[in-house]
C-alpha cells in the first residue's frame, strides 16, 4: 500500500512541478518578497520589518493560491485526462489514490513555501539584515513551520472540495475556508466582554467547529520580539494534522462513491 | 498610412491625458477635506485574516502621505489620524515607530498633546499587559514610558507625571543613560538625593564593561554635582567659600554621606574630584578609540592624532563625532596608530 501511495505521490509531485500555474504562483510570491523592499523604503523606519511582514503574508497567500489553483483542480484534471482510469484499474484503490495525490501535493507545496522563505531570508540578508535575521530567526522558523502546517490543512480541504464539486467551486470554497479559518478567533473576540451578545453564541460555535488556522499562524510574532511558544505551535500542528485527516477521510468517502 | 482605428486610439489617449489635468485638480480640491475610511480596531482584526502586523503596516504606510496632505479641517484631520494610529498600534502593540511618530505628529500639528498622551498611555498599558502575559520585559515598554515622560515634560509641563513615567523607565535595566541622568537631575531638584544616587548607581554592577564604566562616570558626576550644589548653598548662606570639605560637610548634614567620598579640596581652596576625573578620562579615551575605529572602517587606516584633537584638521575627512576636550593638566593626548589605543601621557617638565 505504501509503495503505491508513494508511486502516486511521486507522479503527482512531478506533474505539479511541471505545471506552469505553479511556477506562476511561486513567481508571484517571490515577486512579492522582492517588492516588499519598496514598501520598506516607503516606511519611516522599520524597513526590514516591512520586508519580513509583507513577505510572510505573501508566502501565506502562496500556500492558499497553490491549494486553490493546483490542489482543488488536481482530481478533476486526472478525470479529464483519464489517467485516473489507468491508475484505478490497476492495483491502486481509490483511498490510495487520494492519499497519494495528497502527499504529492503537500510535498510540492512545502517545497514552494520553503523556497520562498529562503528567498525572503536571502533578501533580508542582501539588505544588511544579518543582525535582524539573527534576532528574529526562531520566530521566522516558527512562522514558516506554521505555514507548512497551514498548507497541510488547506491541501486537504482543496482535495475534499475537489472531490465534491467542480474545480472552480472547489477553488472558491478553499478561499472561503482560508478566510473563515483565519477569522473565527477574531470574530469570537468581537463578542468578548458582553459586546455583540446577539452574535456571541454563533461566533462561539463557529470557533469550535471550524478549523482555526490562527493556531498555526506565527507570522505576527516575527518582528514583535516576543518569544516563540513552541508548545502552542506543536499543538497547532497536531490540530492541523487532525483536521487534515478529517478532510482527507471525507475526500476518500466522496471519491469512493463517485461514478466515472 | 495608419488604420483609422489607430488614430482613434491615439486621439482617445491624448484626450484622456488632456482631461486628466483639470480632473486631477478637481479631485485634489474635492479631497481637501476627505479622510479615508479606517476600520475600527476590532473590525480590522477580523479583516486582517490573521495577518495583523501586515495590515498594521499597510494602514501605517497608507497614512504616512496624509501627514503632510493639505486638509481644510485640521481638527478633523487630527482626530482621524489619531484613530489611524490607534488602529495600527492596536493591531500591533509593539509598533514603536507608530507611537513615536504618531505622538510627535499629534502634538506638533496644533501644539496640543492630549491625543499624543492618550496614544502613548494606551501603548504603555498594552505593553504592560503583554509583559504580564509573557512574564518578561520588553525594551519597547521602556521606550514608550520615556516618550510619555518626555511628552509630559516638554509639552504638558507636568513634572510630576513626567517623573512618574521616567522613573518607571529608569528602574528597568535597559533604560538609556540620558534618561536616567535626567531623572537623577529631577530627583536632585526635588531634594531626594538618596533616590537620585540610587538611580545613578543602577548599572554599577553591570556585567557589560561599557555599561558599567558609563554608570561609574555618571555616578561620580552625580556626587560631584551634589557637592558643588552644597558649596553654592554655603556661599549663599555665608557669603564666602568653604575653607575645607569638613566645613562643608558640617554645613550640610542632611546630604548622603556617600557624596563626600572622592571629594577633595586643594591648597588653593578649589574642589577636586579625582574619582570623577578618572572615570571621565576613561570615557573620553573610549570615545576617542571608538571614533578612530569608525575612521579606520571608512578609510582603511587609523587617523592621525590631530584628527581626534583639532577641529577641522582634515576638511576632506571631517570629524563628525566631536573633538577631544582639553587633556588633564600636565598631560597630553596620545594615540597609537599601531593598536588604535588612546591614552594620556605626561608632558615633559
Amino acid at each position: 500500500m505504501i509503495g503505491r501511495i508513494r508511486a502516486i505521490a511521486s507522479a503527482t509531485f512531478r506533474e505539479a512541478v511541471r505545471d506552469k500555474l505553479l511556477l506562476l504562483v511561486v513567481l508571484f510570491a517571490i515577486g512579492l518578497v522582492l517588492f516588499s523592499r519598496v514598501l520598506g523604503w516607503l516606511s519611516v523606519e522599520d524597513e526590514l520589518k516591512m520586508v519580513q511582514d509583507f513577505s510572510l503574508t505573501g508566502i501565506s497567500l502562496l500556500g492558499l493560491f497553490l491549494a486553490m489553483l493546483v490542489g482543488a483542480g488536481s482530481l478533476a484534471r486526472e478525470v479529464e485526462r483519464r489517467t485516473v482510469y489507468t491508475v484505478l484499474t490497476r492495483t491502486a484503490t481509490r483511498t490510495e489514490f487520494i492519499l497519494g495525490k495528497y502527499v504529492g501535493l503537500v510535498l510540492v507545496f512545502w517545497l514552494c513555501i520553503v523556497g520562498s522563505w529562503l528567498a525572503l531570508v536571502a533578501w533580508v540578508l542582501t539588505w544588511g539584515g544579518g543582525a535582524f535575521v539573527g534576532a528574529t530567526l526562531p520566530a521566522l522558523v516558527a512562522a514558516v513551520v506554521g505555514l507548512l502546517f497551514e498548507s497541510v490543512v488547506l491541501t486537504s480541504v482543496a482535495l475534499f472540495l475537489g472531490s465534491l464539486s467542480a474545480p472552480a467551486i472547489a477553488s472558491v470554497g478553499t478561499f472561503v475556508f482560508y478566510m473563515v479559518g483565519h477569522s473565527t478567533e477574531a470574530l469570537r473576540e468581537l463578542t468578548d466582554q458582553g459586546k455583540n451578545p446577539d452574535f456571541a453564541a454563533a461566533f462561539a460555535l463557529l470557533y469550535r467547529v471550524v478549523p482555526n488556522l490562527e493556531n498555526v499562524n506565527f507570522i505576527n510574532a516575527t518582528t514583535s520580539g516576543r518569544p516563540v511558544d513552541w508548545v502552542s505551535l506543536g499543538l497547532g500542528g497536531v490540530s492541523a494534522a487532525v483536521w487534515a485527516a478529517v478532510f482527507l477521510a471525507g475526500a476518500v468517502a466522496l471519491f469512493r462513491k463517485r461514478q466515472f | 498610412m495608419f488604420d483609422p482605428r489607430f488614430w482613434l486610439v491615439v486621439g482617445g489617449v491624448a484626450a484622456a491625458a488632456a482631461l486628466q489635468g483639470p480632473l486631477g485638480q478637481t479631485n485634489a480640491d474635492r479631497r481637501r477635506n476627505d479622510f479615508r475610511y479606517t476600520p475600527d480596531a476590532d473590525v480590522a482584526r477580523v479583516l486582517s485574516l490573521g495577518h495583523r502586523s501586515t495590515l498594521a503596516n499597510t494602514i501605517w504606510l497608507r497614512g504616512l502621505p496624509d501627514f503632510a496632505r493639505e486638509f481644510r479641517d485640521k481638527k478633523l484631520k487630527k482626530r482621524w489620524l489619531a484613530g489611524v494610529f490607534d488602529v495600527v498600534t492596536e493591531l500591533e502593540p509593539g509598533f514603536f515607530t507608530a507611537y513615536w511618530f504618531g505622538s510627535t505628529y499629534l502634538t506638533l500639528v496644533d501644539r496640543d498633546d492630549t491625543a499624543a498622551i492618550e496614544l502613548l498611555e494606551s501603548g504603555c498599558r498594552r505593553m504592560l499587559a503583554i509583559e504580564e502575559e509573557d512574564g518578561q520585559e520588553y525594551y519597547i515598554t521602556t521606550r514608550l514610558h520615556i516618550e510619555l515622560g518626555m511628552t509630559y515634560y516638554m509639552w504638558s509641563k507636568d513634572k510630576e507625571k513626567a517623573l512618574e513615567a521616567l522613573e518607571f523607565a529608569t528602574r528597568r535595566p535597559d533604560c538609556d543613560a540620558l534618561t536616567r541622568n535626567m531623572v537623577v537631575a529631577m530627583k536632585m531638584d526635588e531634594g531626594e538625593d538618596l533616590v537620585a544616587l540610587t538611580y545613578a548607581a543602577t548599572n554599577l554592577d553591570s556585567p557589560n564593561r561599557n555599561v558599567r564604566e558609563k554608570a561609574e562616570e555618571d555616578f561620580e558626576r552625580t556626587k560631584m554635582r551634589m557637592v558643588r550644589r552644597e558649596a553654592r548653598r554655603f556661599l549663599e548662606t555665608h557669603t564666602r567659600e568653604p575653607v575645607s570639605i569638613a566645613e562643608l560637610r558640617e554645613f550640610a548634614p542632611g546630604v548622603p554621606e556617600l557624596i563626600w567620598d572622592g571629594a577633595e579640596m586643594d591648597a588653593d581652596g578649589v574642589f577636586a574630584f579625582p574619582k570623577h576625573a578618572a572615570t571621565e578620562l576613561r570615557a573620553t579615551l573610549h570615545g576617542a578609540e571608538y571614533a578612530a575605529r569608525i575612521y579606520r572602517d571608512n578609510h582603511d587606516e587609523w587617523p592621525p592624532l590631530e584628527w581626534l584633537t583639532t577641529p577641522g584638521w582634515d576638511p576632506d575627512r571631517p570629524n563628525g563625532l566631536g573633538t577631544l576636550p582639553r587633556p588633564p593638566a600636565g598631560q597630553a593626548w596620545h594615540f597609537d596608530p599601531a593598536t588604535g589605543k588612546a591614552s594620556v601621557i605626561d608632558l615633559p617638565q
